[in-house]
C-alpha cells in the first residue's frame, strides 16, 4: 500500500512538474515550486525510512561542532576591495594576518575556500574573473604567510553572492569582498 | 591657406569615411491591413512583433486591398492566419501548440511567416528562443526559456549556481552553460531530452563567452589566472589564446582570422583584439573610459564603452559598431547605462540592456532600420544569449 502511495505521489509529482506554464511570469514560478515541494515530500518520505546508522551520526556530530567553531572564525573575517581593483588595501592586511594565523593553528585535514565577490558594476564575465584575481590575492599572501597551499581552494561568485542589494555606493562597498568558508 | 583649406577637406572627408551606412533604410513599407480575434494577451505579442519588426505600414481593421486576419482559439491552442488580397483568402496558415502558454512563439512565427511572404530582409530574431539565467536567490541562480519578449518563460535547470547559459548549436536545440559548485563544471544541455553531458572542468572560473563551426572560446582559469581559451569540441583540442598577467575575458570570434576580448592590462578593461595567425594584439576603439561589454557577428563589433569619469553617475555607457572591413565607427546610443550588448543570430539587430533610475530594460536596436525599442525587464538577468 505505502508502495502505491508512493508511486502515486511521484506520478502526481513528474505530472505537475510536466504541465505546461502560464504565460503570466508569476504564475509559472508558482507552478514550478508546487512541483519541486511535491518532489522533495517524496523524497522526504523516501529518507525517513533509514534510521540504521544513528551511532554514526552522533559521531559526525561531534566532529562538526569543533570544526563549527573553526568555520565561524573563518566566517567573521571578510577582506574587502577598492572598486575594479584585486590588491590588498593596506587597511586589510592585519585580517589577512590573522586569518594565516587561525588557518595555520588548525593541524586537521581539511580545506579553505577563499570566495571572491564583486558589486553589480561591470560585465558578469569581467567580474567572475576579478572576483577570482580578488581570491588570488589572499590566497598567494596567505602562502607568504606560511599557510600550506594544499589547504586552500578558490572560487569566484562574481556578483551573484551579494550581502547588500541596495543600489547605494555604500552598498556596493560592502559586496567588493573575500568570504573564507571551511571545507571538511 | 590653400594648404590649409586642403587639410581641412582631407579631414572632413576622413570623418565621412568614417560614418557607415550599414544597408538602406526600408523606405516604402507594404501597406497592410490587420484583423485580430481572440485574447487581448495574444494581440499585445502582434503589436509589439509589428512595432519591433517595423517592415510594415500597417494598421487594424483597414480597408487595404492586403489584409491579414489573425483568430487565436484558447481552446484549441490554435492561431489561423488567412492571407487576404482584393477580398480573396489566398492563403490559410495554423499555428498549434501543446499548451497555451506557447502562444508568443506562434505569433512570432505567423509574423516571421508574412515578412518572409513578401521577401523583406530577414526577421529571424523574431522567432529566436532566448536563453538566460536570474538570480532567485544568493548563490542560486536558475536558467530559463523565453522568447524575445520575455513573455513565455520556461524554468530548465534550477539548484544551485547555473550560469552563463550559451546555445551551442544553431538550430537551438543545446545549451552550453556553467554550475559553480566545488570546481566550475561545463555542461551541455538538450532542451528538449534534458540530457546533459560534462564537458570540462576548472578550478575558480570556466565560462562559454562564444561559440562557433564546432569551436568554442572560454574564459578559464585552471591556474587561478583568467584567461581566454579555444576549445574544439571535435578533436577536444584545448588552446590557449592569451597569456596576460592580469584579467582577460569575454572572448568572441571576429570574422575568420581574430578573436576580441576585454582584457585590464591598461589598468581598466579595454576591448583588444588578436590576430591568430600573427599573435599580434591591439586594441580596437580608442575611445571612452573603459570598455566592458562586447559582442560580434562577422566583421562587425558592438562595445559598450563608458564615457564618464564617474562610474556611479547616470548617463555613462554608450554601444558603438565597428566594421572590421573599413574600420568604420557608428554611435548606437545616446545617453543612459548601455550594457550587454548581444548580436542576434542575422546580425540586424543587437538586444542589450539599459538601465534608468535603478531599474533594467531590455533594448532592442534595429540596425537597417535605424531604431531601438524598449520594453521592461522584470528581474535583473545574470546573463543571457538568443
Amino acid at each position: 500500500m505505502k508502495k502505491t502511495l508512493l508511486i502515486g505521489g511521484l506520478a502526481l509529482a513528474f505530472f505537475f512538474a510536466g504541465c505546461s506554464k502560464q504565460p503570466n511570469l508569476e504564475n509559472a514560478q508558482e507552478v514550478n515550486q508546487t512541483a519541486t515541494t511535491q518532489a522533495e515530500n517524496a523524497a522526504n518520505a523516501a529518507e525517513s525510512v533509514n534510521t540504521e546508522n544513528a551511532n554514526v551520526e552522533a559521531q559526525t556530530i561531534t566532529v562538526t561542532q569543533n570544526n563549527q567553531e573553526f568555520a565561524k572564525k573563518l566566517a567573521s573575517i571578510v577582506v574587502y576591495f577598492d572598486f575594479d581593483k584585486y590588491n590588498i588595501r593596506k587597511d586589510q592586511w592585519p585580517k589577512v594576518e590573522k586569518l594565516a594565523e587561525i588557518i595555520k593553528s588548525n593541524p586537521s585535514n581539511y580545506t579553505v575556500r577563499i570566495e571572491g565577490n564583486c558589486d553589480e558594476w561591470g560585465t558578469e564575465e569581467y567580474n567572475y574573473a576579478l572576483g577570482l584575481k580578488r581570491a588570488n590575492s589572499v590566497k598567494n599572501a596567505l602562502i607568504k604567510l606560511g599557510v600550506d597551499p594544499k589547504k586552500l581552494t578558490v572560487i569566484s561568485y562574481g556578483e551573484l553572492n551579494p550581502v547588500c542589494t541596495a543600489h547605494a555606493r555604500w552598498c556596493w562597498q560592502k559586496n567588493r569582498r573575500d568570504n573564507f568558508t571551511y571545507l571538511p | 591657406m590653400k594648404k590649409i583649406l586642403v587639410l581641412a577637406a582631407l579631414l572632413l572627408s576622413f570623418v565621412f569615411a568614417k560614418e557607415i551606412v550599414i544597408t538602406k533604410y526600408l523606405e516604402d513599407k507594404p501597406k497592410i491591413s490587420l484583423t485580430f480575434v481572440g485574447p487581448p494577451q495574444v494581440k499585445k505579442i502582434l503589436d509589439m512583433d509589428m512595432q519591433v519588426l517595423d517592415h510594415f505600414n500597417y494598421s487594424y481593421d483597414d480597408k487595404s486591398p492586403v489584409r491579414f486576419e489573425f483568430h487565436y482559439d484558447k481552446t484549441q491552442r490554435l492561431l489561423t492566419v488567412k492571407y487576404i488580397k482584393n477580398g480573396n483568402v489566398v492563403k490559410v496558415k495554423k499555428y498549434k501548440s501543446n499548451s497555451y502558454a506557447f502562444f508568443p512563439f506562434l505569433v512570432h512565427k505567423a509574423v516571421y511567416d508574412i515578412n518572409e511572404y513578401f521577401n523583406l530582409p530577414s526577421a529571424k530574431f523574431l522567432i529566436r528562443k532566448v536563453i538566460y539565467s536570474i538570480l532567485v536567490a544568493p548563490k542560486e541562480s536558475s536558467i530559463y526559456l523565453s522568447d524575445y519578449t520575455l513573455s513565455y518563460k520556461r524554468r530548465l535547470i534550477s539548484g544551485g549556481l547555473n550560469i552563463f547559459p550559451k546555445w551551442a548549436d544553431e538550430k537551438q536545440t543545446e545549451i552550453y552553460y556553467t554550475k559553480l559548485q566545488r570546481k566550475a563544471d561545463l555542461y551541455k544541455y538538450n532542451i528538449y531530452t534534458g540530457q546533459k553531458e560534462k564537458i570540462l572542468s576548472s578550478q575558480g572560473l570556466l565560462i562559454v563567452s562564444d561559440v562557433k563551426n564546432g569551436k568554442i572560446l572560454l574564459t578559464m582559469a585552471p591556474d587561478g589566472q583568467p584567461d581566454v581559451y579555444m576549445f574544439d569540441t571535435l578533436s577536444q583540442d584545448l588552446r590557449r589564446i592569451t597569456t596576460y598577467k592580469g584579467i582577460d575575458v569575454n572572448g568572441k570570434f571576429w570574422g575568420d582570422d581574430k578573436v576580441v576580448f576585454v582584457s585590464d592590462r591598461y589598468g581598466v578593461p579595454y576591448v583588444f583584439s588578436k590576430d591568430l595567425k600573427t599573435g599580434n594584439v591591439q586594441r580596437v576603439l580608442y575611445h571612452g573610459k573603459n570598455q566592458v561589454g562586447v559582442d560580434t557577428y562577422d566583421n562587425y563589433l558592438t562595445i559598450s564603452s563608458r564615457e564618464t569619469d564617474d562610474a556611479f553617475k547616470p548617463n555613462t555607457f554608450n554601444l558603438f559598431l565597428i566594421n572590421k572591413e573599413d574600420d568604420s565607427l557608428k554611435r548606437l546610443t545616446f545617453g543612459g547605462q548601455n550594457m550587454f550588448p548581444n548580436f542576434s543570430v542575422d546580425g540586424n539587430s543587437i538586444m542589450f540592456i539599459k538601465r534608468e533610475n535603478f531599474l533594467s530594460k531590455i533594448g532592442i536596436i534595429r540596425l537597417n532600420e535605424n531604431k531601438v525599442f524598449y520594453y521592461p525587464l522584470p528581474k535583473i538577468l545574470q546573463s543571457f544569449d538568443w
